[in-house]
């Protein structure tokens, strides 16, 4: 007998440019993200420690359909990864002393489904972020970036500008795209209209793990990792 | 009051353990997750093993056959049972923890000198053999109480009660003995039971409490009437007549004229009423209710529950009905450890329960707990 529908998959995450950012990503790989046909649901938790203190719940009432969760590394992802792996414990499950670079995904005893975790961009790079990934994105050899970093870099030495050393690369990230043919576009939109590429290494790697963790078809062309 | 309850064999879960259990329990959980199953089986552990409770849910479920030229109705009892089969060795068994009682419901063969009622020999859809369904009963409840539920049933070899005993009286929420125990199903209470629950109200002079409860829904309240009348109108309308006063109305108006939601919260009003010091069992709770008002009406029933000291278990399939809660202990901290909701789903032999607080935080975070 066919099971009866269960609730869409969660995927949450921490802000809304995650959200966006997610969504057109997929979309750029044939993943209809619309109502009704969407195969996951993204919900933004607003800050990092409402997404990880919510973890055990949303893992332990995922019983009928995979859960994940995309954390930024922020600091090394062994110190991120200690964090999640506390969280991981009071579920019951079993989670490694790292987070796997291929993304974890593991499941709690007696459950039928996996639940996931991904940290941005790529479950390896310290200081990792939404915007590292954006980042590995932006086209190569494009020189408006360079010029983008080069000039965040002096208005934050030479000008005084404001804005705190770890959110260089954010910064970086917002001047490109104010100079991009339609200025200032979001994250999300900005992958939309294609300034953005969506095939860097970390991407494939972030979305080869929401496929396997999701069960999304479209993302079974994903090429597989090279070593 | 039940912390845990522990199933085995019973209707869909072979195996099941509910821990975690407060003043008020929500289940959740996708369809034939058996959330409507384990509320029956709370019921019947309450009850003290009452076969009427047994038999009064699979006769709402519709298992039931029919027989003979003006087609009896005989309630079937094999659904009860893991694969919806009965034989000889059929078992389940139902435990609470920290009060009430153990129940375990077997099938074993009649033995060879049971009396035989005449009536019944020689009719074909009572075709020996027959069985006995056996119902032990082990905990708090003391023999009084359970000297007037019957602790054998009669049944065919497909597992058709052979009323041998008594009527089938099909009004569980009026045992006069033991804990009281209250059901209110998706279409509200058994009807006949509105009258009666009314006149306990009556006696007890809560008619005014029934009508301020009212008002969570219907602000323009002023009373509630049930009138005397023919008794045998009780068996000719699905429901009762009741009259309902509405401020600036020279005259009562039909409760049918108010909707089903009025219908099933008034069902759900009286329900507490009768439960008192007891245990209150709801389906769908937010039946016929507009999101609106399902803050206010968790607020009723968890402050109700705690003044009177009844458990509640309910259940629901909506998100609005999961927001209210949350909202209503957001706005009511002395009211949260009272509270609640367990996912239910068989995949896994246990539900998975979140507390007052955690409700709150899941909620604002947009984590389906259903």
């Amino acid at each position: 007998m066919k099971e009866n529908a269960g609730a869409t998959p969660q995927l949450h995450v921490e802000g809304q440019d995650d959200l966006h950012t997610i969504v057109h990503l997929l979309e750029r790989h044939g993943v209809g993200m619309d109502d009704g046909v969407r195969p996951i649901d993204i919900s933004p938790q607003g800050t990092l420690s409402n997404l990880i203190r919510r973890m055990p719940a949303a893992i332990l009432v995922a019983t009928d359909r995979p859960v994940g969760f995309v954390l930024d590394t922020d600091t090394t992802p062994k110190k991120r990864w200690g964090q999640v792996r506390e969280r991981i414990k009071k579920t019951g499950a079993v989670a490694p002393d790292g987070c796997p670079t291929e993304g974890f995904i593991g499941r709690v005893p007696d459950y039928p489904c996996d639940f996931g975790v991904w940290l941005m961009p790529d479950c390896k790079t310290d200081g990792g972020t939404l915007e590292t990934l954006l980042r590995s994105l932006v086209p190569t050899k494009d020189r408006l970036w360079q010029h983008a970093e080069s000039s965040t870099g002096d208005a934050k030495t030479a000008l005084g500008a404001k804005f705190r050393d770890q959110h260089q690369l954010k910064a970086s990230m917002h001047c490109w795209l104010a100079w991009q043919e339609e200025p200032g576009l979001p994250f999300g939109t900005a992958i939309k209209a294609n300034y953005f590429n969506d095939d860097s290494p970390q991407a494939m790697a972030f979305l080869r793990w929401l496929g396997k963790l999701f069960g999304i078809k479209k993302l079974g062309n994903v090429p597989p990792a090279t070593t | 009051m039940l912390t845990g309850l522990n199933i085995e064999g019973y209707r869909c879960f072979e195996s099941f353990r509910m821990e975690g259990l407060v003043r008020v329990n929500l289940l959740v959980g996708r369809n034939g997750a058996g959330k409507t199953t384990l509320l029956e089986g709370v019921h019947f552990l309450q009850s003290g093993g009452d076969s009427e409770v047994l038999r009064s849910h699979a006769y709402r479920r519709g298992e039931v056959s029919f027989h003979g030229e003006r087609e009896h109705t005989r309630v079937n009892l094999a659904h009860l049972f893991r694969g919806h089969e009965l034989q000889i060795g059929s078992r389940f068994f139902l435990a609470g923890e920290n009060g009430g009682c153990s129940v375990e419901v077997s099938v074993g063969p009649m033995s060879q000198d049971a009396q035989v009622p005449t009536e019944l020999i020689g009719r074909d859809e009572f075709n020996p053999p027959w069985c006995l369904l056996n119902i032990s009963v082990h905990g708090e409840f003391t023999p009084k109480q359970m000297a007037s539920n019957p602790n054998q049933l009669w049944l065919t070899g497909e597992g058709d009660v052979i009323p041998h005993v008594r009527p089938i009286r099909f009004a569980p929420n009026d045992r006069d003995d033991g804990p009281p125990h209250a059901f209110v199903s998706g279409d509200s209470v058994w009807p006949k039971s509105l009258p009666e629950m009314w006149d306990r109200v009556l006696e007890g002079r809560r008619e005014a409490q029934v009508s301020q409860a009212m008002r969570v829904i219907e602000g323009d309240l002023e009373d509630i009437v049930f009138p005397s009348g023919d008794p045998r109108s009780l068996s000719r309308l699905a429901v009762p007549r009741i009259l309902v006063g509405l401020a600036g109305s020279t005259r009562r108006l039909p409760m049918g004229s108010m909707g089903d939601g009025f219908r099933h919260f008034l069902s759900l009003c009286l329900a507490m009423s009768h439960a008192e010091g007891g245990c209150l069992l709801v389906d769908e709770i937010d039946t016929g209710l507009h999101y609106s008002v399902l803050s206010a009406m968790w607020k009723l029933v968890i402050e109700t529950a705690k003044a009177n000291n009844i458990q509640v278990f309910a259940t629901t399939h909506s998100l609005d009905c999961v927001n209210g809660l949350a909202m209503m202990c957001r706005r009511n901290p002395g009211l949260v450890e009272q509270v609640s909701i367990h996912k239910i789903d068989r995949a896994i032999n246990h539900s998975v329960n979140l507390t007052g607080e955690a409700i709150v935080d899941a909620v604002e975070g947009r984590i389906e707990l259903r």
